[in-house]
């Protein structure tokens, strides 16, 4: 990915709103977003527990459309898609990584990562190949024939890392990658996503956790669903803070 | 995705609750294999009928004295009789009359004897060269006897194999001598078995009218029954018309209800146990199918609870670019694949237990039956995996990736 296109927004949100019905109790996930997300980009979205975080990655990741509100990615109006066409965005363009990892269980590493592929029609030799190079890509390369209970909590966030990023998407999406994960297990796994980036991968994280925000180039707060602040501190083309020299990061892991 | 993609992961999510799977494809293997077994049944019974149908000989009719089969109404002036003398009135009316052949049968009551043991065939009977051609009885060692034995009383006897075994220990009978409720016979042949059914039709011993007339009966016996084979099929009830007029005018008897002889057409009787067969074998395939049906909802039924402990693994699948197609396939071919595979189970323990069988009884296995239960199998899963399989696609990736 070329600094040029790095500059055009991929995920542009305008006014939108998303409201859940608890019982007769309406209540809104999301008031009211507007936010653009540039190529190359490593964004935490941060908030509390029920701060509409997880609204924002579905509405995102095309898990689920606003109810009102525009969303366009990469100029694509979400909401004029049918459900196959939302099917065939969520398989080429996101990239998702979830808190409880989300890997088929019986399955060895290798399958798990193919499957993206095995859905958008890749013959079995490529998707083989692709496979093999995205676990080689998270450091997995030997544990290809593992099950998931073979393999450790860090290694299985691995799998899910190297199953999102096999489909080559605009955007990693990561809800709260490292919730499940002790400390030193979380910053690897955060040094990955940094790697990630670093070859010019747009990152997104939805954590509450101000060390997973600690590697952020950009930090969005949302606060009971609004954005009630968005600091950028690393330009877009420098490098991850965590890529930084130890210094800095020592600093910011206290 | 291709299809081979779809059954690598329907086998394995299969492979995956092996027990399940195991117990869903057993439901549809017992239904799949009492199909193939229990018309095997039908039609082994169906054949073997059909092959006593043949035994019995063509277009026969047997004539007993009345009170032999079906009751005696006791109406008759004299104890019902059937003699030699009827047997030449009937033989007098001939092929216009639809007869071609009239054989008397005498059936005495005898105990052999043969070297220290004795014996009591179910029949003795004491009849003509043409009994053994009517009745379609053929020679399995040595020789049937001819009109010339039955002309010089000679005394010769055929045995059943049932006989061979009871009297001679299973030896070779032929050539020794028997003695006949004190009377010596040869034994010239053995004849070929018959096997079973619901009468033992080996035990049997058939010797030449004259001799057992002479030595066992006295002369002009009355006769146990009278064969008489009609020209051709067709004229069977011409035949049967023809016995009882005869046989009620050498009895002067003028009200056929006063008739002391019953005319037995066994062929006629064989058809209709036939047609009952047919009809049982089609109420027992039924039954199975019912339990085939049994089976395809026990396939659903997993498939129902393999969808809702799966929500979570198919939310994966749709968050990471599942088609709703894509999904339905999956589901619906662990359907397939699990009533496919128990539908085989089925045949291959349906056609092995169908082939099975006794000499008495041989189960015939129809292909047919096999074609169709394998196929209906495969299509209860189908229609019964498409509920689960739509309910899975349904479901909003949202949802079922919150569902824990």
């Amino acid at each position: 990915m070329t600094q040029l296109q790095g500059a055009a927004p991929i995920v542009v949100l305008r006014g939108v709103w998303k409201t859940y019905r608890l019982g007769s109790l309406p209540v809104h996930a999301l008031r009211d977003v507007s936010l653009a997300l540039r190529a190359g980009d490593l964004v935490a979205i941060m908030g509390a527990s029920g701060s509409g975080k997880s609204t924002l990655m579905n509405v995102i990741g095309c898990l689920d459309l606003p109810d009102r509100g525009s969303y366009l990615l990469e100029r694509e109006d979400v909401r004029s898609l049918s459900e196959r066409q939302l099917a065939s965005v969520r398989n080429g363009k996101i990239g998702f990584v979830f808190q409880g990892f989300n890997l088929i269980a019986r399955t060895p590493a290798l399958e798990n990562v193919e499957l993206p592929l095995v859905y958008a029609g890749v013959g079995r030799r490529q998707r083989r190949r692709r496979a093999t190079e995205a676990l080689e890509q998270v450091g997995l390369g030997d544990r290809l024939r593992n099950q998931m209970t073979e393999l450790s909590g860090g290694q299985q966030q691995r799998v899910a890392i190297a199953r999102a990023l096999v489909t080559n998407p605009t955007m990693l999406l990561a809800d709260e990658p490292t919730g499940a994960l002790d400390s030193e297990t979380s910053r690897s796994v955060l040094g990955l996503f940094s790697r990630i980036n670093a070859e010019g991968r747009t990152v997104v994280l939805i954590t509450h956790d101000e060390d997973v925000a600690a590697c952020a180039k950009r930090v969005v707060h949302l606060l009971d669903g609004s954005i009630v602040g968005d600091e950028r501190r690393a330009a877009l083309d420098d490098p991850p803070p965590a890529l930084a020299p130890p210094v800095a990061l020592h600093g910011s892991a206290g | 995705m291709n299809v081979l993609d779809s059954v690598r992961i329907a086998l394995r999510a299969i492979r995956a609750n092996r027990l399940r799977s195991g117990l869903t494809m057993l439901g549809l293997a017992i239904g799949v294999g009492a199909v193939i077994l229990l018309v095997a049944l039908g039609n082994g019974a169906q054949r073997a009928i059909n092959k006593q149908l043949e035994d019995l000989g063509t277009n026969t009719l047997t004539v007993f004295p009345r009170g032999v089969i079906g009751p005696n109404k006791g109406t008759q002036s004299r104890p019902p009789k059937l003699s030699l003398d009827d047997v030449a009135a009937l033989q007098r009316r001939g092929p216009a009359a639809g007869i071609r052949r009239v054989v008397p049968v005498i059936t005495p009551s005898a105990t052999m004897v043969w070297n220290g043991t004795s014996y009591s065939p179910q029949v003795l009977a004491g009849t003509t060269p043409l009994y053994l051609a009517t009745q379609n009885f053929a020679v399995a060692r040595g020789r049937l006897f001819d009109e010339t034995d039955d002309r010089e009383r000679r005394r010769v006897m055929l045995v059943g194999q049932t006989v061979i075994r009871k009297l001679f220990g299973g030896e070779s009978p032929i050539g020794q001598r028997v003695a006949v409720n004190g009377s010596r016979f040869e034994v010239i042949g053995v004849l070929a078995s018959r096997g079973g059914g619901p009468v033992d039709q080996d035990d049997l011993v058939v010797a030449p009218l004259g001799a057992v007339e002479s030595n066992l009966t006295g002369a002009n016996p009355d006769l146990g029954s009278i064969l008489v084979q009609a020209t051709s099929r067709s004229t069977i009830p011409l035949a049967q018309r023809t016995i009882r007029s005869t046989l009620l005018d050498t009895h002067h008897i003028t009200d056929v209800n006063d008739a002391d002889f019953d005319i037995f057409n066994q062929s006629m009787i064989l058809e209709v146990a036939n047609k009952t067969t047919a009809i049982l074998t089609l109420l027992l395939a039924g039954v199975a199918g019912i339990s085939l049906l049994v089976g395809g909802i026990g396939v659903m039924n997993i498939m129902l609870v393999t969808v809702s402990e799966r929500t979570r693994e198919i939310g994966i699948r749709k968050a990471i670019g599942a088609q709703r197609s894509q999904i339905i396939g999956q589901f619906l071919l662990e359907a397939l694949v699990l009533s496919g595979l128990g539908g085989l189970i089925g045949v291959v323990g349906g056609v092995g237990l169908g082939s099975l069988g006794t000499k008495a009884f041989q189960p015939a296995v129809s292909l047919t039956s096999v074609i169709v239960a394998f196929s209906v199998s495969v299509l209860v899963g189908l229609f019964f995996g498409l509920y689960p399989a739509n309910r899975a696609a349904a479901l909003r990736p949202i949802d079922a990736l919150r569902y824990e």
